[in-house]
């Protein structure tokens, strides 16, 4: 990581990203979201290997068989061109398994996607992630939201220490 | 008064697309400047070693928040014009448990694992994939999962109204506890030293006087609702009712008689207020608001019928122009909405005014034993009341 820049004042970003999510309801009268693009993905790629499964299914089925024409997919393209330009200015492009220095890289991937497999289901099952439900739904002030949010870091710690080794330096 | 994409209902225009995409790359910087693109940082919230998740994301949300606060007050933007995400107790609740461990155990959300695998974190991809197998079986076992799905909903639902507050007075609670929250987050990284916090210089003395000045002012402007407010809904129904011509309509005397019939899939839906439909709504139907009619009424998208009702044409016509662009082409509009249902279908024959065969007589009675149960059905006369039917 030579030469990386320092992350910005977390308050600034902060600011910053809830100007962001100000934007996002005042033009497009939603909020932001991520994890719903991720399920279209995976909708899409149900698509493509079995369509009749997919079409027939209630949740996937009802996103039809354009599922990928929808805006929130768009704004994820839009996260990968904007987090990529911010890694690629400030010299934070690094291809790493991220971990503790003693932790076996298999096992830090077996729990990634572990982690990857319980946040997709959850996403779902919630109406959104951090972004769609955590930031959006609170700063609406809407109960959903607030309940996710709590409920999330609940989750969080309760499983903090069993996993605390893949960060140990 | 600005009008939003969601508002106009075109937010599947390829413009919106356009806002959708310029926005997201906003997120996608800010996350990555936060550091996010890091799990190592992400996880230092759950071992308090960094507090950089707490911090970004309470500023975000209270930034926002009293930002929208000021628009709706000032009557600057409309609240019909976003969508407010409904609450599902439960599946909050349990979802929100579940992600939490997620989010422990693979190091990363969502939204920060984008950004992660643009900064060529391999684990972060990884994840993406999970979140991918994830997804596919929710919608796998969705048949299963979905009473936890659809349970203990409470509608458009707002935390403040628990509290009996409202949204400026709620928004300065939590801003205040924002703000408790970046001081002791401050505290717990420099290890509860008050002289490493005091060091700090990281503006956060500037930042919380700043929302705090806010939020009092955001509890200070405008009360009433603007003039303008006031005229909109009128003006948008000449524009339905208008719009409304083109839609497709069913005559309650042909959605009784398919009903009777059975062979078709119907699905009936309520669109009026929670309160409304609770009161009374015709048997059979689901209550079902505007604001996510497309995933609640998913699961009808193969019925043969879908038959909406209001008091009015608006909402229907609403729901209709919403439905349809999502898709769906099984939509139809009870023509004059409850009153013609209860005029033209529950009305007993007896009632009538006007000659009344004996077959549509016989008819009209066992419509009348369809939706009311046979206990008031051929030879009651009592007029239709809402206050005697029962939804069974």
């Amino acid at each position: 990581m030579n030469g990386a820049k320092e992350y910005l004042n977390p308050y600034l970003v902060g600011f910053l990203l809830g100007f962001t999510l100000l934007a996002s309801f005042v033009i497009l009268g939603a909020g932001l979201g991520a994890s719903n693009a991720i399920a279209r993905a995976a909708a899409w790629c149900g698509l493509c290997i079995n369509a009749e499964q997919i079409m027939s299914s209630t949740y996937f089925g009802a996103w039809g068989d354009k599922p990928l024409d929808y805006y929130l997919v768009y704004m994820f393209v839009g996260i990968v061109m904007g987090g990529f330009l911010s890694a690629l200015l400030c010299r934070r492009i690094n291809v790493q398994i991220e971990r503790g220095a003693a932790y076996p890289a298999g096992r830090r991937l077996i729990l990634a996607l572990l982690g990857g497999i319980l946040t997709g289901f959850a996403s779902r099952l919630a109406r959104g992630c951090t972004s769609g439900q955590a930031l959006t739904g609170t700063a609406l002030l809407t109960t959903g939201g607030v309940i996710f949010l709590v409920s999330t870091f609940a989750g969080g710690y309760l499983m903090a220490y069993f996993f605390r080794r893949q960060w140990h330096d | 008064m600005i009008e939003t994409f969601f508002g106009n209902m075109t937010l599947s225009s390829p413009a919106a697309f356009l806002s959708a995409f310029i926005i997201g790359t906003a997120f996608g910087w800010c996350l990555e400047q936060a550091g996010f693109g890091s799990s190592k940082r992400l996880a230092g919230i759950f071992y308090f070693t960094d507090m950089a998740v707490l911090k970004v994301m309470f500023s975000a949300v209270i930034t926002a928040m009293l930002g929208l606060g000021f628009l709706l007050r000032t009557g600057i933007i409309n609240p019909d014009s976003i969508y407010v995400p409904e609450t599902f107790l439960w599946a909050h609740a349990v979802g929100g448990l579940i992600f939490g461990m997620g989010f422990v155990i693979g190091g990363w959300c969502p939204g920060t694992a984008v950004v992660g695998s643009v900064s060529g974190k391999f684990d972060a991809l990884v994840f993406i994939g999970g979140a991918m197998i994830g997804s596919y079986l929710f919608n796998y076992f969705f048949d299963i999962l979905e009473p936890l799905y659809q349970m203990e909903n409470l509608g458009v639902s707002f935390i403040y109204e628990f509290a009996g507050m409202s949204f400026a007075q709620f928004a300065l609670l939590l801003t205040v506890i924002a703000v408790l929250a970046f001081w002791f987050s401050e505290l717990i990284e420099e290890k509860f030293s008050f002289a490493g916090v005091a060091a700090r210089s990281n503006g956060l003395w500037g930042f919380s006087v700043l929302v705090l000045l806010a939020a009092c002012i955001n509890l200070l402007v405008g009360r009433a609702p603007s003039v303008k407010e006031l005229i909109a809904p009128t003006v948008n129904a000449g524009v339905m009712n208008s719009v409304e011509q083109g839609l497709d309509h069913i005559e309650p005397e042909v959605f009784a008689r398919e009903k009777l019939a059975g062979l078709k899939r119907i699905a009936l839906v309520d669109l009026r207020s929670r309160e409304e439909y609770d009161e009374w709504h015709i048997p059979g139907a689901v209550h079902q608001p505007l604001n996510s009619i497309v995933e609640g009424l998913n699961r009808y998208r193969e019925f043969d019928l879908v038959v909406l009702y209001s008091n009015g044409a608006v909402h229907p016509g609403q729901a209709w122009v919403v439905l349809a662009s999502a898709g769906f082409k099984n939509v139809y509009i009870m023509a004059d909405g409850l009153q013609g249902f209860f005029e033209r279908v529950l009305k007993p024959a007896s009632l009538r005014s006007g000659f009344v065969s004996e077959e549509d007589a016989a008819e009209i009675s066992r419509w009348r034993a369809m939706f009311l149960g046979s206990g008031m059905a051929a030879g009651a006369a009592e007029p239709v009341n809402s206050g005697i039917m029962t939804s069974p």
